[in-house]
């Protein structure tokens, strides 16, 4: 106790010194907990913008369509779609079978025109699947039936259109002749996936089905499972039961981020490695320039028959101070600046435009505008741990040393 | 009388190089409990050296060194300061106070170590060590805030409060000005009269030689004259022996 109070008085006798060490290991713990929150965050965004706006939980089409998706086809429909429907509502018959006709398209307004990728969807089960009403700006469900276009707000932002203006839809047909038609606007969404705010647009199926003289057939049906762990069962089950249909999990679909974050998550290992050796660095020489300054203090101690091991303890809890000072503030930083974009999400919609264009990919993954992080307790409390562990074990051989300072050399003439 | 230490036949052989350097060369020497003594010699003569012995800072070559009875000569490190814990109270040059520390806690800081006392219990034993010195009204005051004078008289305290069999003191004055240094030393003096402390010290100021109830003169690591000499003399020889096993 005693120990901790002379550690506490200690840490102020050098002030400057004092904050330069504690704030290496406050960014050591900042940026471990951004880090973290930012890794864990991207992770689960990108899973829950796939689920929740564009694969639901399993994506069902025909076995070649992946191969050839960029080009859009409308030849290569899901086959035996009755079948496949019905297989899924036996095993799940809670679950959200939501058809839909994906298909390229011409966006225009008489002056500009912009390739934008349509997705024609029965809005009843598609509101049912995504609540696509939550994402318009209208707060309306895309209407059933109707010459109706729910169009994403970056390609609505180019066009300078709002609900109720008009734009062209110009597509080929499933023949391969062209064929257009004027659509209204009934909402403007956003939904955080910069592939849909960016480069799509959804009008309802029926109106599809005469836009692209498709009267029957769909490129593929989103499946919404009671819960999303079943993806992988009904993709197997599926796929065994019907040679020609293949089925995407949400899994599948987000398996490149996982794989993305595993690098990321090296290379903050790396990062953070080195900044917490740097505090460590400037911890032991912290703690080894005081022991030197204080030589004549600690030849005292010895003097007056102080154990050593209470000595080196007394320069650990100094250390251990400091590293606990730095950490703390590094966790109540770096957690309330991560539980702030974990709340409002960070916006990375200008990073994204610069790589990909406004439109953003027309087709694999779905890609985030915003990134919300995830921080939790647990991690706060590990970044803590990591900063005093990491202080309290740079400062074990400077504290040691001074078991080493002779007494009678210290206290001889100085 | 009890003897507080006793050196017998004690030398201390430095080796810088290959010539060897008798720091103590045959030194027996007794201080009684109650005793105060002073080390005096040329500079290089084994004051610091005789100091450390019996302060066990240090372990005799050949020879014993006893305190308060018992051999220390072959002790551990660990052992040693355990003694030096319990039983030695030591008077820097320099002060050696802790300077974010108050005088009170600097005081209470040879208690702490020791372990043994409460919070009430150590702040018994403090504040009339203080007053004794009259610097207890200085008990809140950091040794930045007070004098050199001052400061030695916390010193003091420090080395008085666990009531140690003796206190050493290397060369106490050299770094005060000869009126403080006087002052400290008669205080010394005075605590020596009133409550019966043991102390031991070298010094190079004939005023405080002078001042010393007893002179012991080193020279080349000898003991050259001792004003006490004659004291211990007197005593029977089976006495001493009687002492020194106790
Ligand atoms: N650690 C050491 N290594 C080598 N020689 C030493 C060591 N300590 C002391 N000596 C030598 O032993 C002799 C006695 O030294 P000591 O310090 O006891 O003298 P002193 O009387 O205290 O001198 P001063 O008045 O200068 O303090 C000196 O010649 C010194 O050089
Ligand atoms: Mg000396």
């Amino acid at each position: 106790m005693f120990l901790l109070k002379l550690a506490t008085l200690n840490i102020f006798r050098n002030t400057k010194r004092s904050i330069l060490t504690m704030t290496t290991v406050f960014v050591g713990v900042f940026g471990f907990i951004m880090a973290s929150g930012m890794v864990n965050g991207v992770e689960q965004t990108y899973v829950r913008i796939e689920i929740d706006t564009e694969t639901a939980h399993l994506r069902v089409m025909h076995k070649r369509y992946l191969s050839e998706e960029e080009n859009f086809p409308l030849d290569l429909i899901l086959p035996q779609q009755r079948a496949v429907h019905s297989v899924i509502k036996k095993g799940w018959p809670t679950a959200l079978v939501v058809p839909r006709i994906i298909f390229s398209a011409q966006l225009g307004d008489g002056e500009q025109a912009l390739g934008a990728r349509g997705v024609a969807i029965d809005s009843a089960l598609a509101e049912k699947a995504f609540s696509l009403s939550r994402y318009s700006s209208s707060k309306k469900p895309l209407p059933e039936t109707g010459k109706w276009i729910f169009v994403g707000s970056i390609i609505a932002k180019s066009f300078k259109k709002k609900i109720g203006d008009t734009l062209t839809i110009e597509s080929r047909t499933r023949d391969g002749s062209m064929n257009a038609d004027d659509y209204q606007i009934a909402g403007v969404i956003s939904t955080g996936n910069m592939i849909i705010d960016g480069g799509s647009f959804y009008i309802p199926l029926k109106s599809a089905r005469d836009l692209l003289r498709m009267p029957t057939g769909l490129t593929d049906v989103v499946v919404k499972l009671p819960k999303k762990q079943d993806a992988l069962l009904v993709s197997t089950r599926l796929q065994k039961q019907f040679g020609a249909v293949q089925a995407q999990t949400w899994q599948d679909k987000t398996r490149t981020i996982f794989e993305l974050n595993k690098i990321r998550r090296q290379m903050f290992n790396v990062l953070i490695s080195i900044i917490l050796i740097v505090a460590a660095a400037g911890m032991a020489n912290t703690v080894l320039m005081s022991a030197f300054e204080r030589k004549g203090e600690i030849g005292m101690m010895m003097a007056l028959g102080m154990p050593e091991g209470r000595i080196v303890r007394l320069f650990t809890a100094e250390a251990g101070m400091l590293g606990l000072i730095g950490s703390v503030f590094g966790a109540l930083c770096g957690g309330s600046w991560a539980y702030y974009l974990q709340v409002y999400g960070w916006d990375i919609s200008a990073m994204v435009e610069k790589t990909y264009g406004a439109t953003g990919q027309t087709t694999g993954l779905s890609v985030a505008s915003f990134i919300f992080f995830d921080i939790s307790f647990s991690t706060i409390l590990m970044g803590i741990f990591l900063g005093v562990f990491v202080s309290l074990l740079a400062s074990l051989w400077p504290a040691w040393r001074t078991t080493r300072f002779d007494p009678r050399e210290v206290l001889a003439r100085s | 009388m009890q003897l507080a230490a006793y050196c017998e036949d004690v030398s201390r052989i430095f080796r810088p190089g290959s010539n060897e350097v008798r720091a103590l060369d045959g030194v027996t020497f007794r201080l009684h409990r109650g005793e105060m003594a002073a080390v005096a010699g040329p500079s290089g003569s084994g004051k610091t050296t005789l100091l450390n012995m019996i302060g066990c800072l240090d372990r005799p070559d050949q020879g014993k060194v006893f305190l308060d009875g018992e051999d220390i000569s072959h002790k551990s490190k660990h052992q040693l300061a355990q003694i030096r814990n319990e039983k030695i109270g030591f008077i820097f040059q320099s002060f050696h106070l802790i300077p974010v520390l108050t005088v009170f806690e600097n005081v209470e800081f040879a208690l702490q170590i020791q372990g043994k006392l409460s919070v009430d219990g150590r702040k018994d034993r403090v504040m009339p060590v203080l007053e004794a010195l009259g610097i207890a009204q200085l008990a809140s005051r950091k040794p930045s805030e007070i004098s050199g004078g001052q400061q030695q008289r916390v010193a003091i305290a420090r080395a008085l409060v666990k009531k140690p069999v003796l206190i050493l003191a290397d060369e106490p004055t050299a770094n005060l000005d000869s009126k403080t240094a006087l002052s400290i030393i008669e205080l010394m003096v005075k605590l020596h009269q009133e409550e019966g402390t043991t102390f031991l010290f070298s010094t190079h100021d004939p005023m405080v030689m002078d001042t010393a109830p007893r002179l012991v003169h080193l020279r080349d690591g000898k003991i050259v004259s001792d004003s006490g000499e004659q004291m211990n003399k007197n005593q029977p020889k089976e006495t001493e022996a009687g002492d020194v096993s106790a």
